[in-house]
């Protein structure tokens, strides 16, 4: 108080400590340490046990609590919340937890969203691939109930250009279709026909039917991106890949099998879902051999013309 | 104010919104924007940013901030508290928005139904709730600017004593209203989200943790937060959270584009996979940490009168981190709908 008067005392520190030393003495005479002896007495007993009792009040609070912290420090895991919500060892566990995250990341974590971009990746790369794709030669072996096998061997010169030969499995020749933009002939070599068909939806051959979407690279692209319902893929040691695809609609399945090199198509197999009781069945398999050199004079359905004429 | 100024105030309001809901019907009708249309996009933004504002505010600010809309004339005080919350509103709507789009995003890739084309389709239809959000922050914002206008003519010093003087020094608590405010919210985005997951895929119904959750961005972007949050202290005010969530959020979606560049360089698909899921997951990680955690906290400690002085950093990660996600998922849209040249 008193030198807080000195500081700031407008006329200077002289002044300011003789003002001091008069309220000094003015409080010496104000309150004189005269009390009597038994008023004294009696204040000072007042005084030692008020302290006392704060004494006893201190000791019972730090009893209570030392009680306390004994009665919970059984549990481990207090200490352990105490150390871990300092400060140096929060910032160490979100470092860690950075590093993990990458660590985890770098080694190829894979979730159902990374399973279906990497099928969508991978069937974009495909369709690519097949509609840059000149020419190429598949063979189809499908099975029927009661009748001999039958065989397809297509042709792809172009994308919109195929060329069909069904036969039976004894190589006997049923059909030739012969497969354009503008129109589908169809050389019929157990009646000796030729027919020409505008659409493909018009020609509605049960000999065809099953293998309808696979006849032209064009058709195969158009289900791949419009109807083919994509659920897995996966990656194979020997440099292929294998995307299941769902059909609408339908029981069966499609394994795509993709050679990792070139993203074409290797084999494509119909698979009938397995049931509680049945197990899986093959509908179909077909195989593809690609980018072979094929002749333009494969596409000539001419000579069956003048076969026909005669 | 008398009655008569009253009721033809809102006589002249009723009118413009009966012509703006006509023209809105007219456009429905008309059936040539069917294409921009999505009504769970809509109503998920639209209840999204209601939920979110009450999430910050209380009812009686909510209806004070409404008052003053319809032109109430109100203490200087007020009115920056109204114009506080329609600012709010704007970068609810909007970031509700883009966390929409994330989340059609995601929902599309994990539905394979209609083959690539119907997957491409989604992805582009993802986009719609970003406008949608748009559309209603660009609502929100006429109320902001009349009020700044109204602050603006008033004279400067008393603007300027208002907008330092603090309603109270102490943290606002957590009101009835805010608590109901949050509950809706994970109502809203859990409707969102397991709603076009039922029973779509072929195997049967997906686990929404399949696709939104992926444990490396989650660490990344929860670990980098954490770390901000320590370093920069004062994590009741919620800014740090706000930025540390955006800036974790833009570093991961950085470390996935370095590795889906390294894919692309190496053409191993799977790694680009890999890649657009952490990209994905982190964005989705990081706007909805802003918005659960950083965005009310911040409101709160702004009432209160804390870090108004702050608060251009706020509005900078508010405003651009939910437009680099847009900027983002188009990138990731074009890397997988691009194949990689083979052979």
């Amino acid at each position: 108080m008193s030198k807080r008067n000195r500081n700031t005392s407008p006329n200077g520190p002289n002044n300011g400590k003789a003002k001091d030393t008069h309220i000094d003495h003015l409080l010496q005479q104000t309150f004189k340490d005269d009390l009597p002896p038994d008023t004294e007495n009696a204040m000072k007993r007042q005084l030692d046990r008020f302290r006392t009792k704060m004494e006893q009040v201190e000791t019972d609070r730090t009893q209570a609590d030392s009680k306390a912290f004994q009665g919970i420090s059984h549990l481990k895991g207090i200490r352990w919340t105490h150390f871990l919500l300092k400060k140096e060892v929060l910032i160490a566990i979100s470092l860690l937890m950075i590093v993990l995250g990458g660590f985890i990341q770098s080694s190829g974590s894979s979730n159902k969203l990374s399973e279906n971009l990497s099928v969508l990746g991978t069937s974009v790369v495909v369709s690519s691939q097949m509609s840059r794709s000149q020419s190429m030669e598949c063979s189809i072996q499908m099975s029927r109930e009661n009748e001999k096998p039958l065989k397809y061997s297509i042709q792809w010169l172009s994308p919109n250009l195929s060329k069909i030969k069904v036969e039976e499995s004894d190589n006997t020749p049923l059909k030739t279709i012969w497969l354009s933009e503008e129109d589908i002939v169809i050389a019929d070599h157990v009646n000796d026909t030729l027919r020409k068909e505008k659409h493909l939806a018009q020609f509605n051959d049960p000999v065809l039917r099953p293998i309808v979407g696979y006849l032209a690279p064009k058709e195969l692209v158009e289900r791949m991106y419009g109807e083919w319902q994509l659920i897995q893929y996966q990656k194979e040691e020997c440099g292929q890949g294998i995307f299941t695809v769902a059909l609408p609609n339908e029981r069966a399945i499609l394994e795509v099998t993709v050679d990792l090199c070139t993203y074409l198509p290797v084999t494509i197999k119909k698979i009938l879902s397995a049931d509680e009781r049945d197990e899986e069945t093959l509908i179909f398999a077909v195989r593809y051999t690609w980018n072979i050199p094929l002749s333009p004079e494969l596409f000539s359905p001419q000579p069956i013309k003048e076969s026909q004429k005669a | 104010m008398t009655r008569s100024t009253n009721s033809k105030k809102i006589l002249v309001v009723s009118s413009r919104i009966l012509v703006i809901c006509c023209l809105v019907f007219a456009v429905i009708l008309s059936g040539k924007f069917t294409d921009l249309m999505s009504g769970p996009g809509f109503v998920f933004v639209l209840l999204g940013g209601v939920t979110l504002t009450l999430m910050s505010f209380s009812l009686k600010e909510i209806g004070l901030a409404l008052k003053h809309t319809s032109g109430r004339p109100d203490s200087a005080e007020e009115q920056r508290k109204s114009g506080y919350f329609w600012e709010r509103a704007v970068r609810n709507f909007w970031m509700m928005g883009v966390l929409g789009s994330v989340i059609s995003f995601v929902i599309a890739l994990g539905n394979s139904e209609g083959g690539i084309f119907g997957i491409a389709t989604r992805m582009s239809a993802s986009y719609l709730s970003a406008v949608y959000g748009m559309i209603l922050a660009v609502i929100c914002i006429v109320p902001v600017l009349k009020i700044r206008g109204t602050l603006n003519s008033q004279s400067k010093e008393e603007a300027q004593g208002v907008l330092e003087k603090p309603e109270n020094n102490t943290l606002h608590n957590l009101k009835f209203e805010n608590i109901i405010g949050y509950v809706l919210f994970i109502f809203v985005l859990g409707w969102a989200i397991f709603t076009p997951l039922m029973g779509m895929a072929f195997e049967g119904p997906i686990k929404p943790q399949d696709l939104f959750l992926h444990w490396p961005s989650l660490l990344v972007v929860l670990g980098g937060t954490i770390a901000i949050t320590l370093f920069v202290g004062n994590a009741a005010a919620g800014r740090s959270f706000t930025v540390g969530f955006a800036l974790t959020g833009f570093l991961a979606t950085l470390m996935g584009f370095v590795q889906a560049m390294f894919g692309f360089s190496s053409r191993g698909i799977q790694e680009i996979a890999a890649a657009i899921t952490f990209i994905l997951s982190a964005c989705f990680i990081a706007l909805l940490g802003m918005m659960l955690v950083g965005n009310p906290l911040e409101d709160r400690s702004v009432k209160a009168g804390r870090g108004q002085k702050l608060l251009t950093l706020s509005r900078i990660v508010w405003f651009v981190f939910p437009l680099v996600i847009l900027i983002l998922l188009f990138l990731t849209f074009v890397m997988v709908v691009t194949p990689i040249q083979k052979g």
